[in-house]
């Protein structure tokens, strides 16, 4: 019995916080949308609300339903397809602590709708069309402790405006990227282990493709004239994958065991490769 | 809230029948403390072999030459504070770090040592990586009271699995929790690897990127097929489990993009540094913000090996392999990843702990080495809400002994709860319904 009205207490709590109800209409169509509402602690009255993992395909028409919420704390709209004039639709959502507008096309026209948003401390625009105009319109909000502004037009400037303004306010503005070294960090792929041409004028000869590791192939063209490659497929069905003129190599995505088919540009059959374990190197011969 | 505790444990016992319910959801409400949360997501960085305090965080500039070391002291962002003098880019995010320097266990072995640092509980005798009695790692433990999105693993390991001499090392799964925490391995797909011995056995993951839609589909109905014919359902329940996480990620999840380095910007991957050590923390910092909620990364070799490999196992020829090897690609690598997470905005909401097996001894011995030492050694927390620019504790001026407010193993994870915003003292039950209380430390005063 303790049980049960602890769950029936449980599901009440999970819907409303501390008691306060959430328009279940606003809760629906929010998720509808691909965004999560989540408390955002069990003995706190406020909302966690999230589009940046589930719900990128967010619009502005879509904050209707957001605002629609009452008490919300956290709102994530990091990489969805929101815009400046979207941003009006916060304008009343005055409890909003922490804002995440990284990576969206919001720019200075949008900003000024945050200029009500008192209780604000974190305030993402990473990513964002933003420039000085948008730190100017910021200068009232009081309770703000971080702004993140990385990869934006602001200047120095401007962060030093703000920096007079709103003395506890950390502005973050990132590594200077035109600053670091470019230096490639992939590692060269394997050597290619060649591996034996088989001639054959008779498609019959080469055997089907068998399962194996996805590796890659190289095919190098040493002959005289422009030839076609093409897989044999697992039941022995042919697909053409391209051509490759004299001289020429070319990289191809395969797996270890498959079967290449090397024929003239009248489909004539020339000779077949069978992949080996690791990447591999097929040479199409002289003659 | 307090008749809520009283059947806390009723609530969860009756969790399997109550599929429309969350359990982490139902937890949530159901504790006692007030906390609030402020991390979302963990990356637990391992330094496997055991990182020496001396050389790293906790410097000894005024002891005896036979202990001090070969390595100066610089000072940090952080008035006050010094580090060891190859961790300079480190020292540079001071104030982003809070160095727990009085740390202390009794677990003088890897073995034991590794679990005691990573479940927050002494091992039983005996204790073998794969028993399901041994206590979950705090991965594993954070990661139960997670919900990841459909397709995406609560927790991550990366690069390898911790060895010892060729044992598999217990402490880093999800012990009773159940196979379904074990933190999930994957291969960091780029970078140079570690010098010594890194076995890539037994992975549940690997994305192999690039495979086209219906081939993996394909591949599925075929296995689905073979396996009706094959034999029991539930024997294959577990692959079936990691299978269709696998095919989810390779059909176009947040997590397959994560996990394909070639599409971040090549400025930014230089900046971790063209090593695994590096492309370790960038994958972390990609996974964690594609939704996976703990990412563990093994922050050196694989397998100790005797100490031959490029672990911090340094029995000998401590300081040059200190300085010339493993020192660069940490103090990079960690500099990389606390930089980027806050350009990001995403420090604030991702706690970086950092963990080992224990320290190295004050007296350098007759190899130029150091040995185990658990009775003082260093750990350390950023971001998640923890405030930065601190050092909690101290050792004595040997680094022999916490001088001051010595902590445990486990007042580090309570600590790490804390911040994930799980109250330390709930209550979880095993498969027999046995409770266990997750964990006996107090939280640090790091916020």
């Amino acid at each position: 019995m303790k049980r049960i009205s602890c769950l029936a207490l449980l599901v009440a709590v999970t819907l409303s916080p501390a008691g306060r109800a959430a328009d279940p209409a606003a809760l629906a169509a929010i998720k509808q949308i691909g965004g999560t509402v989540r408390p955002m602690a069990q003995d706190r009255s406020d909302w966690d609300v999230a589009f940046n993992l589930s719900g990128r395909e967010l619009t502005d028409e879509g904050l209707v339903h957001v605002a629609q919420l009452d008490n919300v704390a956290s709102l994530n709209l990091k990489g969805t397809r929101i815009t400046g004039a979207g941003l009006v639709h916060l304008r009343q959502m005055k409890s909003l602590q922490m804002l995440h507008l990284e990576q969206t096309a919001i720019d200075d026209q949008g900003i000024k709708h945050l200029a009500g948003l008192q209780n604000l401390r974190y305030l993402n625009l990473y990513g964002t069309k933003i420039t000085d105009k948008s730190l100017d319109q910021l200068a009232g909000l009081k309770n703000l402790q971080r702004i993140y502004v990385w990869q934006t037009a602001v200047t120095d400037d401007g962060v030093t405006r703000l920096a007079q303004a709103l003395p506890n306010l950390k502005i973050v503005r990132g590594v200077d990227l035109s600053m670091l070294p470019a230096t490639v960090v992939a590692p060269p792929p394997p050597p290619a282990k060649p591996i034996q041409w088989i001639a054959t004028s008779n498609a019959a000869d080469a055997p089907q493709s068998q399962n194996g590791d996805n590796i890659e192939v190289v095919f190098e063209n040493k002959s005289k004239r422009n030839v076609k490659i093409v897989w044999v497929g697992y039941g022995g069905e042919l697909k053409l994958y391209g051509e490759l003129e004299p001289g020429k190599t070319r990289s191809q995505n395969t797996y270890a065991n498959n079967t290449w088919l090397i024929t003239d540009t009248d489909d004539k059959p020339l000779g077949y490769f069978i992949c080996g374990p690791e990447r591999c190197l097929a040479v199409i011969p002289e003659k | 809230m307090l008749s809520l505790q009283h059947s806390r444990r009723d609530l969860l016992r009756s969790s399997v029948g109550l599929a429309s319910l969350s359990v982490p959801t139902m937890f949530q409400l159901c504790a006692d403390a007030a906390i609030a949360p402020r991390a979302k997501r963990c990356i637990v960085i391992y330094c496997w072999g055991g990182i020496s305090h001396y050389e790293s965080w906790d410097p000894k500039p005024d002891a005896p030459a036979e202990l001090r070391g070969e390595f100066a002291t610089i000072q940090t962002a952080t008035p006050g504070i010094h580090y060891s003098e190859h961790i300079p880019l480190m020292a540079q995010h001071s104030d982003k770090l809070a160095i727990v320097r009085s740390i202390h266990h009794k677990q003088g072995g890897h073995q034991q040592g590794m679990y005691v640092s990573l479940t927050g509980h002494d091992p039983p005798g005996g204790v073998k990586a794969k028993n399901r009695e041994n206590w979950p790692s705090v991965g594993a433990m954070v990661s139960r009271f997670q919900e990841p999105m459909a397709g995406t693993p609560a927790a991550i390991r990366l690069p390898y699995s911790m060895y010892d001499n060729g044992t598999l090392m217990a402490g880093e799964y999800g012990g009773w929790l159940g196979p379904d925490y074990d933190p999930v391995l994957m291969k960091t797909p780029a970078g140079k690897p570690f010098g010594g011995v890194s076995r890539y056995t037994k992975r549940e993951l690997d994305l192999k990127l690039h495979l086209p839609k219906d081939r993996i589909l394909g591949r599925q109905a075929l296995r689905e097929k073979l396996e009706r014919t094959v034999g029991a359902q539930q024997d294959y329940d577990r692959l079936d489990r990691f299978r269709k996480m696998a095919a989810d990620m390779l059909l176009g999840s947040a997590v397959r993009e994560a996990y394909d380095l070639e599409s971040e910007d090549p400025r930014i991957r230089a900046m971790y540094g063209d090593h695994i050590g590096g492309q370790s923390m960038l994958l972390a910092r990609r996974l964690t913000e594609a939704g996976v909620p703990v990412v563990q990364v093994c922050a050196g070799a694989g397998d100790l090996a005797g100490g031959g490999g490029d672990n911090w196992d340094t029995h000998r020829g401590h300081f040059p392999k200190m300085k010339n090897s493993l020192l660069p690609v940490f103090d990079r690598s960690v500099s990389a990843l606390l930089a980027d997470l806050e350009q990001r905005g995403l420090l604030e909401e991702t706690l970086v702990v950092f963990l080992t097996d224990f320290g190295r001894t004050p007296k350098i011995n007759n190899n130029g080495g150091r040995d185990h030492y658990p009775a003082v050694y260093s750990v350390a927390l950023a971001g998640g809400g923890i405030q930065g620019g601190q050092a909690y504790g101290s050792s004595d001026s040997d680094g022999a002994q916490p001088a001051s407010d010595a902590c445990t193993p486990g007042d580090f994870h309570a600590t790490v709860y804390k911040a994930m915003g799980i109250d330390s003292h709930s209550e979880l039950v095993d498969e027999f319904d046995r409770p266990f209380q997750i964990c006996d430390g107090q939280p640090l005063p790091l916020f």
